[in-house]
């Protein structure tokens, strides 16, 4: 039988890799490690891993190819891209490329814990697919006008309207946080770019999430409801639980990044059945 | 040395007036010459012709002796050189030189040939050239001769000697010779004077317009030519004095505006490329920082997570946690300050951008019980701009007059409007505030990245993101600030997009 790890680590730089696996160790995780994509691709056969943290830059391979070979061979593990900000518009492109999400260099130890929870939950939970919202929640509930919408993965959403956007969470959150203790929200006349986290979720478990903006531009306003109610964002993602409404800037070209689901109520989450209550019961 | 241009000035001038002079010399000398050799000539022709009837009486009595004393009288004027009468055959029967007596002279000799060219009998009248003629003689003196012949009358035949036959048409001939020195010597003098003259006139004409050469052409252009290498050599502060309205004067204003021009350009540019070079260092340094930054980070904050209750070492793990993500932010500031892109432009109304920035802060604005006073205006042409980038741009300084207000007053005016800059009109648009000012000391640093008094609050990218955004749209930005009164901010954009802005429907 094959040997069973909760996170395979992958990652050329020595000391963030001791780091990385000594922290998810100390969490009670099972970590299997490799320092590049052949090593990375021989440990996954040779195992079962319910998710993958990858360093983009490796040498030979990259991140990017362990995640296409993954998004075919193994769809439902999650896979959590680290990068540079240096690399921000590669992290953003791996979104299409299937990735869970990414956590861009330097992080800590409660930035780390949380995007390795949330993608451990979602592997437990059998939601994940790389290319198909197995929980399509916005196309299935929620939102007012889901045509409107456009994704970073699924990981956050751009309702466009005109020169104006509201963003929220998409997928990888709701169900997969726990308990929310503190939401941090820009305020209006901050500078949002593309693919950088304007929004933190502190939760009981002493992590944090961070979501990153779907679209660049200047923030006009934030959800107060949602200062007084944090698990809006964990309930309603996609109505009352938007986070930001942002004027746009540059959007032709950073429209690429983006998803759109057209006919996703045919995709996956009609193939998964069972979702659809289980969506708001968590 | 190179010729400066004040002597070449000098040196043609010089050129024309010798020219202008000498001639003006020769033909003076030439004219006196001719004044005097006709007088001569003419004294000569008289003396002759005095001579001539002094004697005839004389003659007509055959008085030998009486026609001797006579010419010998004549004979002692001092400019006469010579008096000879010749008889038909050519000898000298009368002269003061008595020596000459008795001598005959060959008729192809000096002075008879004009009249004996074709053979031994005269040919009647006189050449043309007249009776005079000139000659040198042996000492090397120009004389001048007039001959003049004795002609034949009744008188001669008919009284009592009957020396003449009636037949005869010439008795004799009269040749006075007399001496051209003097007059030489006075045209040689008269020449040397106007010499003389023409040489102190150049003299004082070259001075003269040295001097003004000096004072209207040399000073100007030497300011000028100081100015330019002023300027070459990188001081584009140096002004050339203008304190007249000619040509040079407008050369002068024309050059001060230039390099008042120049050095705003250049400050954009330096400005511009230390932003770009700021830029490409950052993404470079923070390609190399991430990974050591990631390990203080990650160990750090693990580090906190194990320890205990002792609160001295939760204190200094946090204070390493805290200034690790201070790096951390001062990093990502850099990188997404590096990260700015080319404008994107449209045809925009800047009312309208304004309009819309002031919507977006409005919310800001209101809490901080901060009133906007606007003063746009309504028939702005449209410009070729980033509508995001200037909205970016407004908003900014919007957020910044909000956090300078403190005091009392309260309040932010924004205006909008067209003002000629440099011969061209620019769109102007003004956000002033009534905060607490910047100090003078901080002026010239408020655009350069992470440059900031808002301490933790702000990034310091700001105003550096202003600048990148207006200097990208071929425009600037000025400040003016009183400290304890507010400051303005004045964006000035161009009508027209400047050809390298950046614009990918233009390239």
């Amino acid at each position: 039988m094959k040997a069973s790890f909760d996170v395979l680590l992958v990652e050329d730089d020595p000391v963030v890799h001791e780091a990385a696996a000594r922290i998810l160790t100390r969490e009670g995780l099972s970590v299997d490690r490799a320092e590049d994509v052949s090593t990375a691709v021989a440990r996954l056969r040779a195992g079962q891993h319910q998710i993958v943290l990858t360093d983009l830059m490796l040498p030979g391979f990259s991140g990017f190819d362990l995640l296409d070979r993954l998004a075919s061979d193994r769809p439902q593990v999650p896979v959590i891209l680290i990068t540079g900000y240096a690399t921000i518009e590669n992290a953003l492109h791996a979104f299409k490329h299937g990735a869970f999400d990414f956590l861009p260099k330097p992080f800590d130890v409660a930035e780390l814990l949380g995007v390795v929870r949330r993608a451990l939950r979602c592997a437990e939970r059998r939601w994940w697919h790389p290319t198909a919202p197995v929980r399509d929640l916005a196309a299935a509930n929620g939102a007012a006008r889901p045509e409107r919408l456009r994704f970073l993965g699924q990981h956050s959403w751009a309702a466009i309207d005109g020169g104006t956007a509201v963003f929220g969470v998409a997928e990888s959150f709701p169900g997969l946080l726990g308990e929310i203790r503190e939401l941090r929200l820009p305020a209006s006349g901050e500078c949002l770019t593309q693919g950088l986290s304007f929004a933190e979720i502190s939760t009981a478990d002493e992590s944090i999430h961070r979501v990153w903006a779907p679209l660049g531009g200047t923030v006009i306003e934030s959800n107060g409801e949602i200062r007084k109610a944090p698990d809006l964002v964990d309930r309603l993602p996609f109505s009352s639980g938007w986070l930001t409404r942002v004027a746009l800037s540059a959007l032709e070209e950073q429209q690429d990044a983006l998803t759109v689901r057209s006919g996703a109520l045919a995709g996956p989450t009609a193939r998964s059945g069972g979702t659809k209550e289980k969506r708001w019961s968590f | 040395m190179k010729l400066r241009i004040i002597h070449r000035l000098l040196a043609a001038v010089v050129l024309a007036s010798v020219t202008v002079f000498g001639t003006s010399a020769w033909l003076a000398s030439r004219a006196q010459q001719t004044t005097l050799f006709t007088r001569v000539e003419r004294d000569a022709v008289l003396l002759s012709d005095t001579i001539k009837s002094s004697t005839r009486q004389a003659m007509l009595r055959n008085e030998r002796d009486m026609v001797h004393r006579i010419i010998d009288l004549i004979g002692t004027q001092q400019e006469l050189r010579n008096i000879r009468i010749f008889n038909k055959d050519g000898m000298v029967i009368y002269s003061p030189d008595a020596q000459l007596i008795g001598t005959k002279v060959d008729k192809h000799s000096e002075g008879c040939d004009a009249c004996h060219r074709t053979g031994d009998t005269a040919s009647g009248e006189p050449p043309a050239g007249g009776r005079t003629r000139e000659f040198v003689d042996a000492a090397g003196i120009r004389q001048l001769g007039v001959i003049s012949a004795i002609e034949n009358e009744p008188a001669c035949s008919e009284s009592g000697c009957h020396v003449h036959s009636a037949t005869q048409r010439v008795l004799g001939v009269l040749d006075v010779t007399m001496s051209l020195a003097d007059v030489d010597q006075e045209v040689a003098r008269g020449r040397s004077y106007t010499l003389l003259l023409s040489f102190l006139a150049v003299l004082a004409i070259s001075l003269l317009l040295w001097v003004f050469f000096h004072r209207l052409v040399g000073r100007p252009v030497a300011r000028l030519l100081a100015a330019t290498n002023a300027v070459a050599t990188g001081n584009l502060d140096h002004r050339i004095p203008v304190t007249r309205n000619d040509e040079l004067g407008q050369l002068a204003t024309s050059f001060n505006a230039m390099t008042v021009r120049l050095a705003e350009a250049r400050h954009q540019i330096y400005q511009s490329n230390k932003l770009a070079s700021l830029g490409r260092l950052a993404a470079g340094i923070a390609h190399e920082i991430n990974n050591p930054l990631t390990g203080v980070l990650t160990y750090s904050s693990f580090l906190l997570k194990r320890t205990g209750s002792d609160p001295e070492v939760r204190q200094d793990l946090e204070t390493i946690v805290h200034e690790t993500k201070r790096c951390r932010e001062i990093v990502r500031g850099l990188l997404d300050f590096a990260r700015q892109v080319p404008p994107k432009k449209s045809l925009i109304d800047a009312n309208e951008i304004m309009q819309r920035s002031l919507q977006i802060v409005d919310n800001q604005l209101r809490v901080q019980n901060i009133q906007v006073t606007k003063s746009l205006r309504s028939d702005l042409p449209r410009i070729h701009a980033d509508p995001n980038q200037l909205q970016q741009v407004l908003i900014n300084l919007l957020v910044n007059a909000a956090d300078a207000i403190t005091g009392d007053k309260r309040e932010i005016r924004v205006a909008t409007d067209l003002r000629p800059r440099n011969g061209q009109d620019m769109l102007e648009i003004t956000v002033a505030d009534t905060g607490m000012g910047i100090p003078e000391k901080n002026l010239g640093k408020i655009f350069e990245p992470f440059f900031t008094t808002k301490e933790h609050k702000g990034t310091g990218l700001g105003l550096s993101v202003v600048w990148g955004i207006v200097s990208e749209h071929g425009g600037v930005v000025e400040v003016n600030s009183k400290v304890g009164q507010g400051t303005t901010f004045t964006i000035r954009l161009p009508l027209e997009s400047p050809a390298s802005g950046g614009d990918p429907s233009a390239s």
